[in-house]
């Protein structure tokens, strides 16, 4: 039996291999839309919940599952930021600028230092350029596989993907 | 190609998937041109920090906890939404409601014989499960014994490849988690559930609810007394998982034990705090005198004068360590003791072979780590 077929029979044990399965890709792609730790772990069992009411009406294999998955963790993701209302990271982001604060072009910021940076500067992207960037450099998913999960042209996935990372480059590296 | 076209291209370029002539105009433009170069530069850097950070996360791992959370919130949603039983029922209902009734009726009982024998027929067949032999193995363990001060009772036995882990509690309801190694047919170790400490109110309110139940009243009025120095925080309901091939007890609402005494006996209540009512109260066999096996039977102070033929032991007990529970292993365990130490917060368990009347081992049992939501994991490796 396949892992859809068990989970969609509603026995707790085909939830719970569904869950294992997949808690640590949803939880990581959480965590690099939103950079925060305690809402990754809200939006991990949000997106669960709607996992578990959506049972009777998913159709497709794993494959369209682990899609249907990338999808409803980042609309979860969205929302959770919609419904927080003000966007704090872009506005952290500028505000530590405005007090002096310098992004370099050096590593020689600690390593903690440079990941707190770029999770800024993925809050600071608006939400289809920050998914397309989450997907294609925190998940490693190739362009075509994108397309299918964001439902866009490839074309678009591509000028999105310029686009925040000449965003990105702006904020986090310092020009010579 | 101008630096517009090149600078459209500069990330195609870094991810490598340019075609072959693309890749080369670009090159060729790059060795010409800085201001493309350095624009080549800082995007790299950009993608090295991205890889960085993206490095990081994935070696991140949702807490095991979330699953308890979200297995709680998933029950109170199924209780809105009818689960597989109440769907199968509804089913029952409806073939009922629109045919002979002796249809169904008679579908009902020969599935249930059909059910009945297939269920006799594999128990015939494999013989207990595998958490059955734990759960026997973990009730045989002196440490248990000792731990439970006497027959150990299993709340749940969970078996992941050739691991078991059992939780127990004792009959003052204090929790114990052990891990079983199945090929060997031993307990591996024995950990100690730690709860913390109640607050002054919760113990008020803990004698308010005893002094309301019936069965309290009794022993009151028979001389007994309730103290709030003998409160003391029990685990309430126990679940058991394994969550990544580790075990994670979890528990929900407080529960409290409190001690009454009437000359020489002793009795331990149960009292829901959450629910405001007593669960239970039962009488606690204190172990003073012998501590009795089928095979052996061994007096506390037999057993404790044997640990202290160990160098270790002694100076345990130098250091002001106190016994406080002694057990004999039953079955295959039978002719093995233990006796557990206390000293400040360590707990200590020493082994003895009573064939031999000799100590064996002297272990430090752990206690299992607090964590968010009640959640206790010993964190095994």
């Amino acid at each position: 039996m396949s892992l859809v077929e068990l989970w969609q029979t509603g026995i707790v044990s085909g939830f719970e291999t569904l869950y294992s399965r997949y808690k640590d890709m949803v939880f990581r792609t959480a965590l690099s839309m939103t950079g925060n730790v305690h809402e990754a772990e809200d939006i991990l069992q949000m997106t669960f919940i709607r996992v578990y009411k959506a049972r009777d009406k998913f159709k497709g294999d794993e494959n369209a599952l682990k899609r249907w998955l990338y999808r409803v963790t980042i609309n979860q993701c969205l929302d959770f930021h919609r419904k927080k209302k003000s966007r704090s990271l872009g506005y952290s982001l500028d505000r530590m600028m405005e007090n002096g604060f310098q992004p370099r072009v050096e590593f020689s910021n600690s390593k903690q230092e440079v990941e707190e940076m770029v999770y800024l500067a993925v809050g600071c992207l608006d939400d289809k350029h920050r998914s397309a960037v989450t997907l294609r450099y925190f998940e490693g998913l190739p362009n075509e596989e994108i397309a299918k999960i964001l439902n866009i042209p490839l074309g678009t996935v591509k000028s999105r993907l310029n686009t925040a990372m000449k965003m990105m480059r702006q904020r986090l590296v310092k020009e010579k | 190609m101008n630096c517009k076209n090149i600078l459209n291209r500069l990330l195609s370029y870094l991810d490598n998937e340019l075609a072959a002539s693309e890749k080369q105009a670009v090159e060729i433009h790059l060795t010409a041109c800085s201001t493309c170069q350095k624009e080549l530069e800082a995007l790299t850097a950009t993608r090295g920090m991205i890889n960085q950070t993206a490095e990081t996360v994935t070696k991140k791992t949702a807490p095991p906890w979330i699953w308890f959370e979200l297995r709680q919130r998933l029950d109170q949603l199924s209780k809105t939404r009818p689960g597989i039983p109440g769907r199968v029922l509804s089913r029952i209902k409806a073939s009922v409601s629109g045919g002979p009734i002796w249809k169904p009726a008679m579908a009902c009982v020969l599935t249930l014989i059909v059910f009945i024998s297939v269920a006799w027929l594999i128990a015939g067949l494999i013989g207990p499960s595998p958490e059955a032999l734990a759960s026997n193995i973990v009730c045989d363990s002196p440490e248990v014994r000792a731990l439970a001060r006497g027959e150990p009772q299993v709340d749940a036995a969970k078996v992941s490849g050739d691991k078991g882990y059992v939780l127990t509690h004792s009959a003052s309801g204090e929790a114990n988690l052990a891990l079983v190694d199945l090929a060997k047919g031993s307990v591996v170790r024995v950990f100690v559930i730690s709860l913390p400490p109640l607050t002054e109110e919760e113990k008020i309110t803990s004698g308010n609810i005893a002094r309301s139940d019936q069965n309290i009243q009794r022993i009151l009025d028979n001389g007994g007394k309730i103290s709030p120095n003998e409160m003391f925080p029990l685990p309430p309901v126990l679940r058991l998982e394994i969550i990544d091939g580790q075990p994670v007890v979890w528990s929900e609402g407080i529960l409290v034990g409190t001690v009454l005494r009437v000359n020489n006996l002793v009795w331990v209540a149960r009292i829901n705090l959450g629910e405001g009512e007593v669960m239970d109260v039962s009488m606690v066999t204190q172990l003073q005198g012998h501590v009795r096996s089928p095979e052996a039977e061994f007096s506390r102070e037999k057993l404790v004068e044997i640990t202290k033929t160990d160098a270790f032991v002694t100076g345990l007990l130098d250091m002001g360590a106190e016994v406080t529970h002694a057990g004999i292993g039953r079955g295959k365990m039978a002719n093995t003791a233990a006796v557990i130490l206390k000293l400040n917060e360590e707990i200590w368990s020493v082994r003895i072979d009573l064939d031999n009347q000799a100590v064996t081992s002297v272990e430090l049992i752990p206690r299992a780590k607090h964590g968010k939501a009640n959640i206790f994991s010993p964190g095994l490796n």
